[in-house]
């Protein structure tokens, strides 16, 4: 979803946001200091593993990819913190009358962050050769997983652009559920089967 | 994104893609699905697997292949299929990753 390019120019601009407006929030907004530093404590977590991940790279491809994934999960998370941030302090600051946009942009982002790890989920392919069970169930598990949490979080998008706050809340509680119950069966499933043939 | 665009674009390779779904399958399984010889045969996987959307695992003298589409892209084989894309005969001459769109047939 995210080039490897474009994460690795934006990630370090939202870390650095993330972080200013983690601190204005503690000083603007009083109320909310103890959000404020949870997400402050967050950033600089991820800001950390950021400047590890680059440093231990290095030019070996199985590292250089891991390195990818990280900097692509810190670039969705951070993205996510900063658009929260910015929607409370502008409704803070009088710019956005809305009270919810702020909960709605974070749930949106959100929704599009499960999109994501479900898209790309059939694609982590394990060697067949380290597989302990059988290649064709454990795809079918990988296909109904990247499916129902792609699935998932376009609801959640779709839920949170378009319902009211009171009926959200509960019907993206309820859409979670429902795929963590879908994917945990499977699982189970899966590690039966796997026990059968052993 | 025109790797896959112009690997969906054959009917063949979708074939391919569709009999992976639901296993991973030995080369020389999925060849006797088609009535094409082996080097052609060949060229599809190649073309498959430099576009992402199949995993080669090589296996002593066997070759496994795996299906390693993502949500987006499974969503737009079914659609291919669905609209049956292909490569039109001066398009493919050239080797242009341009597709066409067919006319719905029965049992395509």
């Amino acid at each position: 979803m995210i080039s490897r390019s474009f994460a690795y120019i934006v990630a370090p601009l939202l870390l650095a946001a993330g972080i200013a407006l983690s601190l204005a929030s503690w000083y603007l907004e009083p109320g909310r200091r103890g959000v404020a530093a949870a997400l402050l404590l967050l950033t600089v977590g991820m800001t950390a593993a950021f400047v590890f991940a680059r440093r231990r790279a290095g030019r070996h491809p199985s590292r250089v990819a891991a390195g990818d994934d990280i900097t692509k999960g810190i670039t969705f998370v951070a993205s996510t913190v900063v658009l929260a941030l910015g929607g409370s302090l502008a409704r803070t600051a009088g710019v956005v009358e809305d009270p919810d946009l702020a909960r709605r942009v974070t749930m949106i982002a959100f929704g599009l962050f499960l999109f994501a790890i479900g898209n790309r989920l059939p694609k982590s392919l394990p060697p067949l050769s380290v597989l302990q069970c059988d290649g064709a169930r454990l795809q079918a598990f990988q296909r109904l997983t990247g499916w129902t949490w792609a699935l998932t979080g376009l609801s959640l998008v779709a839920v949170w652009a378009m319902l009211p706050i009171a009926a959200a809340r509960p019907v993206s509680l309820m859409l979670i559920a429902a795929a963590m119950v879908i994917v945990a069966k499977r699982l189970l499933a899966l590690r039966a089967s796997h026990r059968l043939a052993a | 994104m025109n790797r896959v665009f112009k690997a969906l674009a054959d009917p063949t390779r979708r074939r391919v893609l569709q009999l992976l779904r639901d296993r991973p399958m030995l080369a020389g399984e999925l060849a006797d699905h088609f009535d094409v010889s082996k080097p052609t045969m060949s060229a599809h996987f190649a073309i498959l697997q430099d576009a992402g959307l199949i995993d080669a695992d090589k296996q002593g003298r066997t070759i496994v292949y795996r299906l390693k589409m993502s949500v987006l892209e499974e969503a737009l084989l079914q659609f291919a299929h669905t609209l049956g894309w292909e490569l039109t005969t001066a398009e493919r001459a050239r080797g242009s990753r341009v597709v066409k769109r067919r006319p719905l047939k029965s049992g395509a």
